[in-house]
């Protein structure tokens, strides 16, 4: 009863409130009604309360929570979405019973996880009658029927059955993507689904029937289907793994009859002849047809072509809308030099050129187009040739489509494959382009212009020594034929105390080589496998495991695609645990990378688009950190980052190839800073750099760091290092008490200053501290010491530790820090102020850091040396 | 102590006509064969049955086991959730039977209806008229559907009461009245403009005065005097808007409501396609089921269309343009359900009050109404659609 005083008062408070409300406000009414109002608000959130609490849904419409097992023993299906026929629990499986010719589908109430792979399996029995079963997904909600993907049993007549695979395009018809005659005399399937990002696959039996087809919807729910009887019995829904690499996620059927299923010409002559979709107006002006079943996004489109009259071909991309040209992305043969053109169509349609670049004259050779479309940019390559990269893209995702202007010209072939994680930009030749239309005469932009040159390939280790010279450190040995596991933990040495350069001659196992399978050999000096029809024909390095390493090979295919390597192997006798990188067996442009799982499966990281590996000499480089790894294939960065999750990230090295015949001529192990060592000059020359935090902008060799609120903002040089001397001119402004910068060493990870160490000016430059980041990031110092600074303006000269005058408001400071190996020596304006400190870690990514802004680093110069 | 006229006549004309309706059908319901394999709304009552088909299934469904929503099918969300609440809560005093709860709650809100219909006709027009319009409401042909397990009776309940309150300028009655009208049906929302007219008719603004100075004056002085007023009126949607956002959060679809009206073949073609649709099937068809539900909904719509002039004339535009608004809504995509929807556009019924001061009318409107209405009872407890 306490509540009734309480609320008199608060309805006394109110009213006074109104009362001062009520001067302010003229024509106000009185109390009551206001009252009144805010009562019939609160009497319609009663009202809702009392839906919600008494006819609310018994079943609620949500998200799976997977694993997700549906055995039919306790269902409601007057909850289920059920579209005609009569569907019912009989001895604990779902049933359609009746005939006819309307099919039929009920849909579990759930709605799949957003943008996640996943596996779906069922057991379904035909029945006498049966005409057709399988299951409805990602159908879309609400239009159930009318989008979604069907993959079903189909008994046409009594003798025949086949496993068919579509989707129901605009008008709601159902379009045949696959169908497959089985041979499999039974009534009774297994039906496994499984669904990715692009694509889809199924399994009948166990046996992989239907592969990477492409999906038009995505997430939605799923149901079960029907044309007749049907038993369905046992569903099953869980988290799928990634999909295998490289697959194609579209390929035209130009070449079928009939085909240029999906193509939708909105200009020109569009047909198909000759197993070519071919343009024949050859003087219409961006004449353009949309593939209108899919659209596209962080993709790789090739499309093969060749011009029957005039020069105009090309491709259009990332299209709002495949019925018309704006909004697109479009890169084509010009038909009005030799050129090719590349840009955008505004909303409007007009066309914005962004670059070109003089090529050959078309011909009417065949050629082929590729582009890379990722998040915010494009690169064009003409026959393998890049031709420009890092173009802004306008449109992030879309339709694709073909366009010719003034020529006639066939197109061939067009396939898309997904662009998963970075972008592999493969190796090429730069040729002089014009970008904004501006024609220009060398090479462009300083990306393609780096002051700083990896190591090559072929350079001569540090250290050249033979196995003989190999580490002292203890290794724990292994019998390649003893199944009971050796100790999981391994007294690794690190890269930098195990450098290692093969010698291929003698016998395999006095070098330290133990062949697990494959016919390995030491051929003239090189290391070679001979079998072209095995999977991961392995041979590992037993002497000694490593950690922290840059590993390197150099490699050659003889015959088929598939060379690579192995690291971080737990044991010297199998795969288990152990990382890999190699060239997919699939095709000779794309490296793949991932891992062994403890029991010997392997799993696919991610992969990325390289030039065509062929019989050509390639170097493959891995270096191998606490927490991650990069990939290099031709001293190009593939993918850096890479994590382990098997938790190995140390252990043995080994050699690899899947039906491929390979030669080794180069198997070399070092430090982590062998891969950059070398003179960085210049702020352009850090190729690979990053922001972790902050605004950075990067001009006339300064980066400024202008965020100014009073926290760490990180930008990382990309480069990774044990020994090496860094030093920068940093300018700090005056009038901030807080303000500081200096460098951040020993990164764990580029992304992240957690599990690492800094050095940098504070207060304004009064002082110097450093200090370590833990594994959240928290920071604690372990030494500092003050700089002559005034705090009545007068600056000290540049001999002393202290700022040196610039023009304006500002103070600077020339900081240089030498690192070798875990010691660091910090100088200020040239002035030594610490020696040998111990910092944490040995090597690491390095970067700059500055607490606060603006803060201006120039000079930045980079020596590693390991 | 003498019982006020406004709830004598109304008591009487609901006793009568129900007297008559319950004598009808069960007198039909047992003597006539009714087709096997329907649904029994109450296995133990051939009573309660009797008035629980059709959509009763419906708020019986949702009433026992809460909404549900399946795309492309029937579902019972096109029902609107407040009168099956009433049903659901009231249950526990019935013996957890919602089919009685909702037949006794149907009753009691037509007996309620009738009173306040009474006294909004006593205060547009006058006793007398009140008095025959009450009759002709309850011994209208469809009006056994007050009795029914359907929306009729509480949704034309709530939209008298808004009426009546609104005519009387107490706002906060009339906009809970009205905001619990549009929770009922999808329809009620419309009491919004009606009660709005009535606030514009307060402030001296009508359509007749539209092109005088002094009427908008009027307004805005009205305006600046009674803005408030206007704020609690725009509370009369907000039953429609709680619908909305509970089909929301539990089916992602705030007008599954409309949505699922495809189901049922409703698809919007227009009043005029519709009516023409009718004629042509009336001229060409043969006479059977189809074609006498056809007949009597498409005559009741015309003749209801025909009396909107007459309304605008005697009871002002703002019933005439509710009532049109009442008609074509749904005729837009069917007149199926019509000799049903007319029950609550009571001001027809209010006109034909006033009509029926002439003798001839009234007994003509009375013993016809009186003979149809047996005839549609009829019909309806053998389970052959009405309305």
């Amino acid at each position: 009863m306490k509540f009734i005083p309480l609320m008199k008062k608060t309805i006394a408070r109110m009213e006074t409130l109104l009362n001062r409300l009520r001067a302010r406000i003229p024509g106000l009414p009185g109390n009551r009604t206001v009252f009144a109002a805010v009562g019939l608000g609160f009497a319609a959130l009663v009202l809702f309360a009392t839906f919600q609490l008494l006819l609310a849904p018994k079943q609620k419409f949500t998200t799976y929570t997977l694993p997700y097992e549906q055995n039919f023993d306790d269902v409601d299906l007057r909850r289920w979405f059920v579209g005609d026929g009569v569907w019912s629990i009989r001895l604990a499986a779902l049933a359609q019973t009746v005939g006819g010719d309307t099919p039929s589908q009920a849909f579990v109430p759930y709605k799949l996880i957003e943008d996640s792979p996943y596996h779906a399996s069922v057991y379904i029995t035909l029945k006498k009658d049966s005409r057709a079963a399988g299951i409805s997904f990602n159908a879309q909600y609400p239009d159930l029927k009318t989008k979604q993907h069907r993959i079903y049993l189909l008994r046409p007549d009594p003798t025949s059955l086949d496993l068919v695979a579509g989707y129901m395009d605009a008008t709601g018809s159902f379009v045949t993507q696959v169908q497959v005659p089985l041979s499999i005399n039974t009534t009774e399937f297994r039906i496994d689904l499984y669904v990715y990002s692009n694509t889809y696959l199924v399994q009948v039996n166990g046996q992989r029937l239907i592969d990477n087809r492409p999906l038009f919807y995505k997430n939605g729910l799923i149901g079960f289907y029907a044309l007749g009887p049907a038993i369905f019995d046992t569903f099953k829904l869980t988290a799928a793994d990634n999909p295998n690499p490289g697959n194609l996620v579209y390929t035209s059927d130009f070449d079928q009859n009939p085909g240029g299923a999906g193509w939708v010409p909105f200009a020109g002559a569009w047909k198909i002849a000759d197993k070519q979709m071919v343009q024949t107006d050859p003087i219409i002006v961006n004449s353009g047809i949309g593939y209108e079943s899919s659209s596209f996004q962080n993709f790789t489109l090739r499309v093969t072509f060749d011009h029957i009259s005039g020069q105009g071909a090309g491709v259009l991309f990332n299209m709002p809308s495949p019925y018309d040209l704006n909004g697109a992305q479009l890169v084509r043969y010009s038909d009005e030099t030799d050129s090719l053109i590349w840009g955008y169509f505004d909303a409007k349609g007009a066309f914005n050129r962004q670059g070109f670049t003089n090529i050959a004259p078309a011909g009417n050779a065949p050629h082929t187009l590729q582009i890379f479309s990722g998040d915010i940019s494009y690169d064009v390559f003409l026959d393998d040739q890049l031709l420009i990269r890092d173009v802004p893209l306008q449109s992030k995702q879309g339709n694709i489509g073909l366009i010719t202007s003034g020529a006639s010209a066939g197109f061939s072939l067009v396939e898309v494959y997904p662009l998963f994680g970075v972008s592999g930009a493969p190796t090429g030749q730069l040729t002089p382009v014009a970008q904004n239309g501006t024609p220009s005469s060398t090479p462009a932009s300083a990306k393609a212009t780096p002051t700083f040159t990896p190591v090559s390939a072929k350079a001569t280790p540090k250290n050249p020594v033979g196995p003989s010279a190999a580490p002292t450190l203890v290794i724990t040995p292994k019998s390649p034929n003893t199944s009971a596991a050796p100790a999981a933990t391994l007294n690794a040495a690190t890269g930098i105390q195990s450098p290692y350069h093969g010698v291929f001659t003698g016998k395999l196992s006095d070098q330290g080589w133990v062949v697990i399978n494959g016919d390995w050999r030491f051929q003239n000096g090189n290391f070679v496998q001979l079998l072209t029809n095995g999977y991961d024909l392995t041979t590992i390095y037993t002497k000694t495991s490593v950690k922290n390493f840059s590993y390197q090979v150099g490699l050659t295919h003889q015959q088929g695609s598939g060379a690579g390597l192995l690291f971080n192997l737990p044991y010297n006798d199998r795969l288990t645990g152990g990382s890999m990188v190699r060239y997919s067996d699939k095709r000779d442009n794309a490296i793949i990378w991932g891992y062994f799982d403890n029991s010997g499966v392997y799993k696919n990281l991610g992969y990325a688009e390289v030039n065509h590996a062929g019989t050509d000499h390639h170097t493959l480089r891995v270096i191998s950190g606490e927490l991650s790894y990069s990939i290099y294939l031709d001293d190009r960065l593939v993918v850096q980052g890479v994590p382990f999750p098997s938790k190995s990230n140390a252990g043995y090295i080994g050699l690899l190839t899947s039906v491929a015949s390979v030669i080794y001529d180069e198997v070399s192990l070092g430090g982590v800073g062998a891969a950059f060592k070398g003179n960085y000059t210049s702020l352009d020359g850090f190729t690979d750099q990053r922001i972790v935090s902050g605004k950075w902008t990067l001009a006339n060799n300064k980066i400024v760091q202008t965020v100014p609120d009073a926290a760490d903002y990180v930008w990382n040089t990309g480069v990774e290092a044990a020994k090496y001397t860094i030093t920068a001119t940093i300018i700090l402004p005056k009038g901030s008490t807080t303000v500081g910068a200096g460098f951040i060493l020993n990164m764990a990870t580029r992304s992240s200053k957690n599990n690492s160490y800094i050095i940098r000016l504070t207060n304004a430059g009064q002082g110097i501290w450093w200090g370590a980041n833990d594994a959240s990031g928290k920071f604690k110092g372990q030494g500092s010491v003050s700089l002559p600074f005034q705090n009545t303006g007068t600056l000290t000269p540049s001999a002393s530790p202290g700022p040196t005058q610039t023009p304006g408001n500002s103070l600077t400071f020339l900081v240089k820090v030498v690192v070798d190996a875990g010691k660091m020596t910090v100088f200020v304006n040239d002035n030594q102020i610490a020696a040998d400190i111990s910092m944490t870690g040995v090597s690491g990514w390095i970067g700059l850091v500055s607490y606060g802004g603006p803060v201006t680093f120039q000079d930045v110069k980079l020596e590693v040396i390991e | 102590m003498r019982v006020p006229r406004w709830v004598i006549i109304p008591l009487i004309a609901f006793m009568l006509s129900r007297l008559l309706i319950f004598a009808v059908g069960l007198a039909s319901d047992t003597m006539l064969p009714t087709d096997p394999g329907h649904w029994v709304a109450a296995p133990d009552s051939q009573f309660l049955s009797m008035w629980a088909k059709w959509d009763s299934q419906y708020y019986d469904d949702i009433a026992t086991n809460g909404y549900w929503f399946s795309p492309g099918q029937q579902s019972n969300v096109a029902f609107f959730p407040v009168y099956p609440l009433l049903m659901r809560v009231t249950a526990p005093l019935t013996g957890k039977s919602v089919i009685l709860a909702g037949f006794i709650l149907s009753n009691l809100a037509f007996l309620g209806s009738l009173v306040f219909f009474y006294l909004l006709t006593e205060l547009e027009l006058d006793a007398d008229s009140a008095k025959r319009a009450v009759f002709y409401l309850a011994f209208f042909p469809t009006s056994f559907f007050f009795n029914c397990v359907y929306t009729e009776s509480t949704f034309l309940l709530f939209s008298l009461a808004t009426m009546y309150f609104a005519r009387r300028h107490q706002w906060f009655p009339a906009a809970l009245m009205g905001m619990l009208a549009s929770a009922t049906r999808n329809l009620g929302v419309l009491l919004w403009a009606l009660v709005m007219w009535e606030w514009l008719r307060e402030q001296g603004w009508t359509l007749k005065t539209i092109h005088k100075k002094e009427s908008w004056v009027s307004l805005w002085h009205g305006f600046q005097q009674h803005w408030f007023d206007l704020f609690i009126i725009a509370i009369i949607p907000l039953g429609l808007l709680v619908y909305m956002y509970f089909l929301r959060a539990n089916f992602e679809r705030p007008f599954a409501f409309i949505e699922t009206q495809a189901a049922w073949g409703r698809v919007n073609i227009g009043p005029l396609a519709v009516i023409s649709k009718n004629v042509k099937v009336l001229m060409d068809g043969v006479i059977n089921k189809g074609w006498l539900t056809n007949l009597w909904n498409t005559a009741t719509l015309l003749l209801f269309l025909a009396l909107i002039p007459f309304i605008w004339i005697r009871l002002g535009e703002g019933y005439a343009i509710y009532v049109l608004i009442m008609l074509l809504v749904p005729a837009a995509s069917a007149t199926g359900s019509m000799i049903r929807y007319v029950l609550t556009a009571f001001p027809a019924f209010m006109l034909l009050g006033w009509w029926g001061r002439r003798e001839s009318v009234d007994r003509s409107l009375m013993s016809s109404f009186a003979v149809l209405l047996g005839m549609f009872v009829t019909i309806f407890v053998n389970w052959v659609f009405v309305g």
